[in-house]
């Protein structure tokens, strides 16, 4: 019996489990931080139409940006005991400053019509992409820029807007202020004061989605000796494209504005009745463009082309069409050549075209499915560097079945890309 | 132990089984079944013949009253590689997972009845699980990551009990020659799935989809029933022929889903503006439910049939030697039957995510498939039997279903090693299985929204199970 017993303990002992398997722990990136920064900025304060002059700035530091103020040296005090009876028989105490060496490279990131400073950081989450990226060696460390360029009319297109006579002053003011000179300015000078960054072009970008990206092309275009590399999501890069594309007609309609030529009485009743609201982001944006590019004289009463924004003389805006809608391509007013020649597309293409790139990388992208039609608008302006000859990478990107590439839908996507894009430029410089 | 304790326990053991089934699907019930890889429907000569072929139960000499204890560990992996058109929606990608870890115990248990004078008549009740799975993965987080509460842990699940209660008769004829039987099955079922569906927001990613944790919870009654003839060819050569019927179990339960909102201002004053409609600012008010109310809940009451699948089969046995036995077994399970899993939904979704849809559908579309088993037993000394057995027996599910809700990943190889000893009226037995899986990779998805009906990634498993059993005999 006692065998029988030993057999069946043996067997008994085939009463295995099996040890515990774990789930792979989630590995935490070290994490970057966002500092919220404030620039005064006097090429706004002057301004006609009473746009603040403080800006809000989001910086993105990496994780490995140690000072966030460069006055604001760390202090350590250290307490030595006497070692010796020969020793002086006090304490020692010493103050060490420590100062990083590396400067690193920057990218400005422009936010887009209706956002502000934190539109990359809150909607796109910027700091996550970043932190991840770095840890994954996808890109090196940057600092980047996010600055608040919005106004009252929901965005200010990076534009010196143009100027207009403010007669309680008896001077011209810009409209909404020069937000262009911001930029270059202020801001820069903000962040060379403030950060250690490398102040050379090479190490110097500048990018955007939407009104953001169409800012930091003109912004890299109009100075290409501030920085190495530019790049554009999904940005408005060819303005004679909003009148093929059925943007303006798209603006009519949601304004009830069915022009027929000549114009009726209730024709023109509808064209002076199109108002920007904030329930109609499209004629919003032609509102600010308007703003930016072709604020009305007013010193003139020709009201073919204009908007009252205020009851009070001809304080408002000219849109580029007319009662008949008729686009002012061929007609003697100046709107819309003044749009035009705030357009980068034109100014590549076009007798305007003045500045060159110089060396600068060009990357520019946007999603088949832009229902603004800017992918139309991103492919003319690929020509035009193309013919001018100029290197430049175009992409055209699709979403997935049941979301289409939209205008914003996949910028949390492409935002990497724009990354990787720069990072390889800050990384090429370096090299040579 | 005297005779009443020992019935005592036996009866708390039985009434025990209702606890918990586990694994993915059980091997077969009886110790000395399993051990024979489950080729067991020629042979038949205890009383798992209740669930193998319940012709054999008229083998029995004795009346005798069982009890018998499984512990499953399954130990499955899974490395998702989930996406849609190439995006990402939340799953945890590139490095293996696995399930919240498990060991299953599943108690079985019968007695059965020889009347005196009436020895060609066995009759009596079994109880056993024969359907039973159970997996719990964290395999899914949010791409963002500013949920108003944090999202569950455990996100995925399936956990499934089916336990037969099952009366059954058995008959002999031309002097033991010939055997028939017949049993019927009473099954309570209880069912639990949890998976995460996806709810477009139309927002940019990665806020394009809102997860919602959908967890669905059922019971009910179901009704089958069992046959089998067992035929003595010779004295060395036995042969069986046995089948179920179909069987539905009818549950009902809720459907309890939560919303994981976004907590996101700035995005949400973008979305309000964007918003074209009321029925958009509607749908932006629900993604964006507030701190106060936290993870949105609501319950909808649910009923569904899970329908059980059919069987038949063929099984030998060849007395070897005195002291060995072999067997083998054919069996063919309809498991075609389980096309899809309806489930019905009454009450109503929150108004901005109505999806005015009264049904769900989980599709299975599984296969028929084909076991096939063999086995032995060597009587080493009078007391003391040794049993040992394999089967191979596929999966069901194909590419275009397989989700790990069902972790029946691919072709089963089990080894099975087991020892039994018989004194004064008492059995002991026990047994080993190992289970193999074979490996699956899906590549493709083959679902058009984001309620996925398949889980692309790679799939590995294996399992032990350990079964103890006592019996006795009088």
């Amino acid at each position: 019996m006692k065998r029988y017993v030993i057999l069946l303990l043996m067997l008994t002992t085939a009463f295995w489990s099996c040890s515990e398997n774990e789930n792979p722990v989630e590995q935490s990136c070290p994490s970057g931080k966002i500092v919220a920064g404030f620039v005064y900025s006097p090429n706004i304060d002057n301004n006609a139409s009473e746009q603040v002059a403080g800006r809000s700035v989001y910086i993105y530091e990496p994780p490995e940006y140690m000072v966030s103020d460069i006055d604001s040296f760390e202090l350590y005090i250290e307490t030595r005991e006497p070692y010796g009876a020969d020793s002086i028989n006090v304490d020692t105490t010493h103050i060490v400053y420590y100062v990083r060496d590396s400067e690193y490279p920057s990218l400005y990131l422009l936010h887009g019509f209706g956002g502000n400073a934190d539109y990359f950081t809150d909607i796109y989450m910027l700091q996550d992409i970043m932190d991840e990226m770095i840890a994954n060696g996808e890109i090196i460390p940057m600092i980047v820029i996010t600055p608040d360029c919005s106004n009252s009319f929901g965005g200010s297109f990076y534009t010196n807007s143009e100027s207009v006579y403010v007669d309680t002053l008896d001077e011209y003011l810009s409209f909404t202020g020069q937000y262009e000179d911001f930029i270059v300015n202020e801001l820069m000078d903000y962040m060379t004061i403030n950060y250690n960054i490398d102040t050379t072009a090479e190490s110097r970008a500048i990018s955007g989605h939407s009104m953001g990206g169409y800012g930091a092309m003109k912004i890299a275009m109009k100075h290409p000796e501030l920085f190495g590399s530019v790049s554009s999501m999904s940005g408005p890069l060819a303005f004679p494209y909003f009148i093929n594309t059925g943007v303006f007609d798209s603006v009519f309609a949601r304004n009830d504005f069915n022009p027929s030529d000549p114009p009726t009485a209730e024709d023109s009743a509808a064209f002076y009745a199109i108002v920007a609201s904030a329930d109609d982001d499209l004629t919003s944006m032609m509102f600010a463009m308007g703003a930016a590019f072709s604020p009305h004289d007013r010193l003139s009463d020709d009201t073919t082309y204009f908007h009252r924004l205020r009851e009070v003389d001809y304080y408002g805006i000219d849109l580029p069409f007319n009662a008949s809608g008729e686009i002012g391509v061929e007609s003697d007013t100046l709107v819309w050549p003044k749009w035009l020649s705030n357009d980068v597309y034109s100014m590549v293409a076009g007798a305007n075209f003045d500045a060159a790139f110089g060396n600068l990388a060009i990357f520019f992208d946007c999603g088949d499915a832009d229902q603004l039609g800017l992918a139309y608008q991103n492919q003319a302006f690929d020509q035009a560097l193309s013919t001018a000859e100029i290197p430049h990478t175009y992409e055209e990107y699709s979403g997935y079945s049941g979301f289409n590439a939209d205008h914003s839908a996949y910028i949390a996507e492409r935002l990497r890309v724009i990354l990787k894009f720069h990072s390889d430029q800050f990384v090429l410089a370096a090299a040579e | 132990m005297t005779k009443k304790a020992f019935l005592i326990c036996m009866v708390f053991f039985i009434m025990s089984v209702a606890v918990y089934g586990g694994g993915f699907a059980l091997s077969g019930v009886g110790s000395k079944a399993i051990g024979m890889g489950g080729a067991f429907r020629g042979l038949a000569d205890n009383w798992s013949a209740a669930y193998w072929n319940p012709a054999g139960l008229a083998q029995l000499s004795q009346s005798e009253l069982n009890m018998m204890a499984i512990t499953i560990t399954p130990m499955p992996e899974y490395k998702p590689d989930i996406t849609y058109d190439g995006f990402d929606v939340g799953y945890k990608n590139g490095e293996f997972r696995y399930p919240k870890y498990k060991t299953h115990f599943a108690p079985n248990g019968s007695g059965f009845y020889k009347i005196a004078n009436k020895e060609d008549i066995t009759f009596g009740v079994a109880i056993f699980a024969p359907y039973a799975l159970g997996s719990d993965w964290d395999i899914f987080d949010p791409i963002y990551n500013d949920v108003v509460v944090p999202f569950p842990e455990i996100d995925h699940g399936a956990n499934l009990k089916v336990v037969d209660i099952h009366p059954s008769f058995a008959k002999s004829f031309m002097d033991n020659q010939l055997m028939v039987g017949a049993g019927f099955s009473f099954m309570r079922g209880e069912i639990d799935f949890q998976k995460t569906v996806l709810i477009p927001t139309s927002l940019p990613r990665p806020h394009d989809n809102a997860a919602i944790n959908a967890f669905l919870h059922g019971e009910g009654w179901g009704y089958g029933a069992n046959f089998g003839i067992l035929y003595k060819l010779s004295d060395n050569l036995q042969l069986g022929i046995s089948g179920k019927t179909p069987a539905t179990l009818k549950l009902d339960g809720e459907n309890n889903s939560t919303l994981y909102a976004i907590d996101n201002i700035s995005l949400q004053q973008t979305a309000i503006r964007q918003a074209s409609n009321a029925a958009e600012l509607a749908l932006i008010d629900f993604i964006f439910s507030t701190e106060e109310v936290g993870a949105p809940s609501w319950t909808r009451e649910a009923s569904a049939d899970l329908k059980l699948p059919a069987d038949i089969g063929l099984g030998i046995a060849y007395k070897a030697t005195e002291k060995m036995t072999l067997t083998m077994d054919f069996s063919y399970t309809l498991w075609s039957g389980l096309d899809s899993i309806l489930i019905n939904l009454e009450g109503a979704d929150p108004p901005a995510y109505d999806s005015t849809q009264n049904t769900s559908v989980i599709r299975t579309q599984w296969e028929d498939i084909f076991r096939f088993s063999a086995g032995g037993l060597y009587q080493v000394f009078d007391p003391f039997q040794l049993r040992f057995g394999f089967y191979m027996d596929p999966s069901p599910i194909p590419d275009e279903t397989f989700s790990p809700l069902f972790m029946d990943i691919g072709t089963k190889y089990s080894g099975n090693i087991g020892a039994a000893i018989s004194v004064s009226g008492w059995e002991i037995g026990c047994n080993f299985e190992y289970i193999h899986f074979s490996e699956r990779e899906i590549i493709n998805e083959t679902s058009n929204s984001f309620d996925f009906d398949n889980y692309p990634g790679l799939f590995r498993a294996y399992l032990i199970a350990n079964h103890l059993s006592i019996t006795y005999r009088f």
